[in-house]
């Protein structure tokens, strides 16, 4: 009987220490909740942002578009119109920046990111490129 | 005020596009927005990388801006009691800072660090507060670097915590800004 709570008691633990160091999920293992363009995306956010927040925020999205600017050394690539005031801005998954080392402003890519919200740009984070 | 905030924004780049002779504004969306909770019992870390920052050396004004769910922790229940519990990101998206510095205590030519108080108000969680901080402004060939830190309390901005893990959490957070090297937007 002691014996049997010990092992409960164990188990509790490893599980407790297990969920307290998990990390935040990676892009691979989300079901993504929405998938459209960049322009769809960024119209969305700049007709009403009450509403882009409800349905997108805090989702994960696949958003297909050109890149217009990027930064491989922070590991940000922008998607949309070239020159554009507002972009899709894309924060790629931490040892990710070789992915994007090949790519050039132009380029049509596919990205899932998890949607923060809308700042001056629609910011995706913790993205990863789609093949 | 959410909304003006980015008419501000918007209007900002649109003038930025026109040829003025003097560098004045800048501005950076790629601002990084560190905070961090020691406490004997845990370390809480969490940074942000797309915060937005606009300066404007001739009127003094500082407008800084960063999404709360674009914060990421080491630990994903961190991540989540921060914005589910604590931020309540759905209902807050934005943590912003509108403040003023007197133009005349920076000099764009002066080489070495510039040390400016910027006065203003910060929302966080929805909650308007007075707040101050020194900036430390840098120029190289009319390119700028701003950094700032301090402290808050999550109390201030009607953050509650449970007892049970208050001693978890620091009285008070220490942030800390860096915009990186911004180009002169005119």
């Amino acid at each position: 009987m002691l014996y049997g709570i010990v092992v409960l008691l164990l188990g509790v633990a490893v599980v407790g220490y297990y969920l307290y160091q998990k990390e935040p999920a990676s892009a691979d293992n989300q079901d993504v909740a929405f998938s459209l363009t960049a322009a769809a995306l960024l119209e969305a956010f700049q007709q009403d942002e009450a509403a882009a927040n409800s349905k997108y925020l805090g989702k994960w999205l696949e958003v297909r578009g050109a890149i217009n600017l990027m930064d491989a050394e922070q590991a940000m690539i922008y998607l949309g119109e070239p020159a554009a005031a507002a972009s899709i801005s894309c924060l790629l998954d931490s040892g990710l920046q070789s992915t994007i080392a090949v790519l050039k402003p132009g380029d049509s890519v596919s990205v899932k990111g998890f949607c923060s919200g809308y700042l001056m740009d629609v910011q995706l984070t913790r993205a990863q490129l789609l093949p | 005020m959410m909304m003006n905030y980015l008419n501000g924004c918007l209007l900002f780049i649109l003038t930025c596009a026109s040829p003025v002779v003097h560098a004045q504004r800048y501005a950076s969306r790629l601002m990084n927005i560190r905070f961090e909770s020691v406490t004997p019992l845990e370390t809480i870390r969490a940074e942000n990388k797309n915060g937005v920052l606009l300066l404007d050396l001739k009127s003094g004004k500082v407008e800084a801006a960063v999404l709360v769910k674009g914060f990421l922790f080491r630990k994903a229940l961190m991540q989540q009691h921060f914005n589910d519990s604590y931020m309540e990101s759905d209902k807050f998206p934005r943590a912003i800072f509108i403040g003023q510095f007197d133009p005349g205590s920076v000099s764009i030519d002066k080489s070495g660090k510039q040390t400016v108080l910027v006065t203003g108000w910060l929302t966080i969680h929805g909650v308007e507060q007075p707040h101050t901080c020194t900036a430390i402004l840098e120029f190289k060939d009319k390119d700028c670097v701003a950094i700032a830190s301090f402290h808050i309390k999550p109390e201030d901005f009607s953050i509650r915590i449970p007892a049970l893990v208050r001693d978890n959490i620091n009285k008070e957070l220490v942030v800390e800004l860096n915009s990186g090297w911004m180009k002169p937007t005119n």
